[in-house]
């Protein structure tokens, strides 16, 4: 009884020029929680893109396998549709598309159909009331002129509403102060309980893991994956660096 | 070498509403003798420095568009040329002044060619000067290959008499790789007919302008800058810093122009312009013509007085609004003029601003 | 309350002058005074408008085309006769309507009552009764609001002798001499002083007007402290056969009055639009302009503001859309000739499927003109490699203390934008349709709903390749 939601064999991808990925593999089971760590050009962002299919990347060799179906040539909108997310690090701006009217179409299109008007009003509602978010927002240019903290919330904004099976988090807490990390985790556990929900969490810092229990943790060094373990190597890492785990 | 001409110059990529009488301008009678006197230093090594004489010229310079245009080329058909050449890999700390001197009452043209081969480096300064109360007809045509890998860096400083008509004309093109960089100032000349055109035809070429000019008393100039993208991944930069004044008049045109298949280019082009006093006549048309998808392209243009916070705060340090305007247009055309690495040729610029402002 | 602009049926008969023989004749002569005296007396014109007319097609013939701009090429001027005199073409069958105009209008759900009236084959509508109330309501305010033929003849005759045609006169340009010798129907509007009207109010077509709305005339006066919002032109294609559109808006906006005029223009994919639009403003006043284009096969457009009296203003936000075939020109002039004036140029393009959009503008301030403002931004989309854009802005300012202010800047629809839409499960034609809407929210959120949500089906609609 494999719940897998995702499976990740010798994945290996590249820009136009450089390979950044070289053979990356993961294991991730439905509602776990994955924490992704490295030094900085690992390829941790890389391996979020690459997975949610942004075009920028080619990938050479490898799977990627999603609720056991085999999405390694599927467009982004496909793997969203299938219950894939990722939260940017740099969230885009897109002038005179308001954060409603988005959410409203990629909503229609994770449930595949038309979705009334009041009903998605107190969906959004509730979900910006827990992250905190002042209601005059969703009628905001997406992400424009946003403050990097509000930003990343509305990116966890979109996955309480969206409702994926797998979630992956680049550096979410970045360039947040302590309020609104404590709301960001607040909206990703709320997404874990309601949805039993899997995380893969890529991170430098753990304060965002202070308060959600960790399954599993990998070690990215140099475009693959050096060493797993669980919620322990967090405590660790954060002691001795990455360097231990530098034998290559 | 005699020549009379009616002319079209300065020709705008595209055609717009005549009304504007921004599409070209044209000139009535020029005539130009000989070549003039021109006075060269070289240093450095890598350098070399020639003399073509008339109808020996490489048809590579036939080849490379001018900001006037073709008229220009015309004109100066027959006259003989200053040839500035390093070779292959070399040149690195070189630099050549051309003092380029227009004798009282004296209509001349002069060529000058600058080649850089492969992976070489060349500066050249071209000083342009004339007794300040004297008259003529003051032709220049500076033209510029910029081999594969070349950097290639021009400082051209024009500071004529009131009396001169002046006809600046430049034309480059790079290929591969190479960098035009080019300081401009336009100090001089009653009346200005200034052009130039850079081809980045080779992939990852790039140019960079700074052009400052300074418009006093009754002083016309009329510019026609275009870059032409034809490579990928090209790039350029063009930066305009002007100051009018009294009567001055002046016409800019800058052209930005992404053809077909240069994907990945990258074009820019800022003006800023500084009006003092009531009687100027600004004129501007910044162009960007696209035909290529993968590009990025923009413009500004900043046209307006001193700001009044800045006035009231030199004021508060008991400066007159008449030293304060003195000061900042001085200020932007040092800004450029700071970029021209030879000390001598700054301190020259120096004494003539001076000059030009005492009245 | 919920209102259309739609073009009803031409009434022919007028420009059936000549018998079988005699109009072979005619075809190969061109536009004769004949003929505009005919027209003339067919509308009844007051003496001073036959002259005009006369005048106006004398000043045409003397006149070249423009040598630059789009060319026009494809629009046989000589032979101008035949656009002007219907024949049985123009009053075409539905059958005769193209597949694709029909499909559009499907796409976009325009009730079948309208599609005849929009394609001109002269179903129709009962526009007349929805004008006839409005017209009711405003009359309470003492709104003129008429079709500007039959106001010629009225207690307001003599104002639009004195206002007709001297914003805009024939000596401006070929298609304004043209325009001056077969100009027919279109609207008038008077607001008197104090007046604001509460309603926007739309181009007045009656049933029978002649010429199909290609050469209507829209006269709009505003007394003092007046305001009033007008729509011109809706989202549903135009269609005829007769592709010509050479119009002529004037607007006099008096002291401290604020006038608000808007544009959807989706003419059909083989019309010449050459339209001639002109606002003088007096001190205090306000213009706005409000523009979005998408069709005709060629398009000259440059809603030209004259900014005659103290503090006067205007305010520009264009979209201009050129796809497959299509070359728009268009873009804003103004004019600061009075102290203390500003203008605001805000317009967007996009160029795609082969393409060709211009951004062409001219800000000249008058020496006369003392410390006035002027700001132009521009910006545009290239959506592929085939198509073209260029910016061509001037600008001409003689005193030493306006600010003007100029940006421009072309780019393409960035990738990581439509991968991030996609992440969230929005399809890659999906995502670019909501980029390039996003784009061209600076003219949507300045017109009424209807007309905005028009407006990005119509995006939507172009984006998908569906149109034209």
């Amino acid at each position: 009884m494999t719940q897998q939601i995702l499976k990740v064999s010798k994945l290996t991808a590249q820009t136009e020029e450089t390979e950044i990925l070289h053979g990356v593999d993961l294991e991730i089971g439905k509602g776990e929680t994955h924490v992704l760590m490295g030094p900085n050009g690992a390829g941790k962002s890389t391996l979020g893109y690459v997975l949610m299919g942004n075009p920028e990347y080619h990938i050479t060799a490898g799977t990627i396998y999603f609720k056991g179906k085999d999405l390694t040539s599927e467009t982004a909108d496909q793997r969203a549709k299938a219950g894939m997310f990722l939260s940017f690090q740099e969230p885009l701006e897109v002038p005179g598309l308001s954060l409603e009217s988005f959410l409203r179409s990629a909503l229609e299109q994770r449930r595949g159909g038309h979705i009334r008007y009041l009903d998605f009003q107190k969906e959004l509602k509730a979900a910006m009331e827990i992250l905190q978010m002042d209601a005059s927002y969703a009628k905001r240019s997406l992400n424009v002129g946003f403050s990097g903290g509000e930003k990343k919330k509305a990116e966890i904004l979109q996955l309480l509403m969206l409702k994926p099976d797998l979630a992956i988090l680049d550096e979410t807490d970045s360039g947040l102060d302590v309020d609104a990390v404590r709301l960001v985790s607040q909206g990703i556990k709320t997404y874990q309980k309601n949805q039993a929900g899997a995380l893969l969490i890529i991170t430098h810092s753990t304060r965002i893991l202070e308060s959600l229990p960790v399954d599993q943790t990998h070690v990215m060094i140099d475009g693959k994956i050096a060493v797993t373990g669980d919620g322990t190597l967090v405590e660790r890492i954060n002691e001795s660096g990455y360097e231990q785990f530098s034998a290559e | 070498m005699s020549l009379m001409k009616n002319m079209t110059v300065n020709r705008l990529p595209a055609r717009t509403w005549n009304w504007l009488k921004m599409n070209e301008s044209y000139l009535t009678d020029i005539q130009t003798g000989n070549r003039g006197t021109c006075d060269v230093q070289l240093s450095g090594s890598g350098i070399i420095y020639s003399e073509i004489s008339e109808k020996k010229d490489d048809p590579i310079w036939e080849q490379i568009e001018t900001g006037m245009g073709p008229d220009m080329k015309e004109l100066g058909s027959d006259a003989g040329s200053d040839l500035i050449h390093t070779e292959t890999g070399k040149g690195k700390d070189s630099f050549a002044v051309l003092r380029v001197f227009s004798e009282k009452d004296q209509n001349t043209f002069r060529k000058i060619h600058i080649y850089a081969e492969k992976g070489s480096t060349l500066q050249v300064a071209v000083v342009c000067t004339s007794p300040e109360d004297g008259q003529g007809l003051a032709a220049l045509q500076t033209m510029i290959q910029a081999e594969e890998g070349a950097r290639v860096k021009l400082y051209l400083v024009q500071m004529l008499g009131e009396g001169y008509t002046c006809l600046s004309d430049i034309g480059g093109n790079c290929e591969k790789g190479a960098l035009i960089e080019l300081v401009r100032l336009e100090l001089g000349a009653g009346k200005l007919y200034a052009g130039m055109q850079m081809n980045l035809t080779g992939d990852k070429s790039e140019l960079d302008v700074q052009l400052g000019y300074l418009a006093l008393r009754e002083q016309n100039l009329d510019m026609n800058y275009v870059v032409r993208h034809t490579g990928k991944k090209t790039a350029s930069h063009m930066n305009i810093t002007g100051v009018l004044r009294d009567h001055a008049e002046k016409l800019f045109r800058g052209s930005i122009d992404f053809r077909q298949g240069c994907a990945g280019a990258k074009g820019e082009e800022k003006e800023d312009v500084l009006l003092l006093g009531d009687n100027t006549v600004n004129r501007t048309i910044p162009l960007i013509l696209c035909q290529e998808e993968d590009v990025e392209g923009n413009h500004g243009a900043t046209i307006g007085r001193l700001d009044e916070h800045m006035l009231f705060y030199l004021g508060s340090r008991g400066i007159t609004k008449e030293e304060a305007e003195r000061l900042i247009a001085r200020a932007r055309i040092d800004a450029v003029a700071d970029q021209i690495p030879d000390q001598n040729i700054r301190k020259e610029i120096g004494e003539f601003l001076e000059r030009r402002n005492q009245y | 309350m919920k209102e259309k602009t739609y073009v009803s049926d031409i009434d022919r008969s007028i420009y059936d002058i000549r018998n079988e023989e005699k109009d072979v004749y005619q075809v190969k002569e061109g536009l004769t005074p004949a003929i505009v005296e005919q027209i003339s007396k067919e509308k009844k014109d007051p003496a001073w408008m036959e002259e005009f007319r006369l005048e106006a097609l004398q000043i045409y013939n003397s006149m070249k085309v423009p040598d630059w701009g789009p060319s026009i090429e494809g629009l046989d001027i000589d032979h101008i006769v035949t656009y002007v005199k219907p024949n049985t073409k123009m009053s075409a069958d539905w059958s005769e309507v193209p597949q694709d105009i029909k499909e559009t209008f499907e796409r976009l759900g325009i009730p079948q009552a309208e599609r005849k009236s929009l394609a001109g084959v002269g179903a129709q509508y009962d526009s007349e009764l929805v004008y006839h109330n409005v017209k009711e309501e405003v009359a309470a305010q003492g709104v003129i609001y008429t079709d500007l033929e039959s106001a010629m003849h009225g207690e307001y005759a003599d104002m639009i002798r004195r206002h007709f045609m001297k914003l805009v006169t024939p000596h401006d340009h070929k298609f304004a001499a043209l325009h001056g010798a077969v100009w027919s129907g279109g609207s008038f509007v008077y607001v008197p002083a104090g007046v604001k009207v509460s309603i926007p109010l739309q181009s007045y077509f009656r049933l029978n007007a002649k010429g199909a709305g290609q050469f209507e005339h829209t006269l709009i006066i505003l007394e003092e402290n007046s305001s009033l919002h007008f729509i011109e032109g809706c989202s549903a294609p135009k269609y005829n056969v007769a592709n010509l559109h050479a119009g002529c808006v004037e607007l006099f906006v008096g002291k401290n009055a604020k006038l608000r005029y808007s544009t959807i223009e989706n003419w059909s994919k083989n019309m010449y639009n050459l339209n001639t639009k002109r606002a003088q403003v007096e001190e205090g006043g306000t213009i706005e302009w409000v523009s979005g284009s998408f069709g005709s096969h060629v398009s000259c457009l440059y809603p030209m503001s004259i900014l005659k009296g103290r503090g006067a203003r205007m305010e520009f936000t264009g979209i201009t859309f050129a796809g497959k075939g299509q070359n728009l020109d268009t873009g804003a002039k103004v004019v600061h000739s009075a102290p203390e004036t500003s203008s605001y140029i805000n317009t967007k393009s996009i160029s795609k499927d082969g393409g060709a959009s211009t951004f062409r503008s001219s800000v000249v301030i008058t020496k006369e003109a003392e410390h006035s403002k002027a700001s132009v931004s521009c910006q545009s989309l290239m959506l592929d490699a085939i198509s073209r854009s260029d910016t061509i802005p001037a600008m001409d300012i003689r005193n030493g203390n306006s600010d003007v202010g100029h940006e421009a800047k072309i780019g393409r629809i960035s990738d990581k934008a439509v991968f991030y839409l996609m992440s969230r499960g929005i399809s890659e034609a999906d995502a670019r349709a909501m980029i390039v809407s996003g784009f061209a929210e600076n003219v949507s959120k300045e017109l009424p709903l209807e007309y905005a949500v028009e407006m990005n089906n119509l995006i939507r609609l172009e984006m998908k390749g569906s149109i034209g």
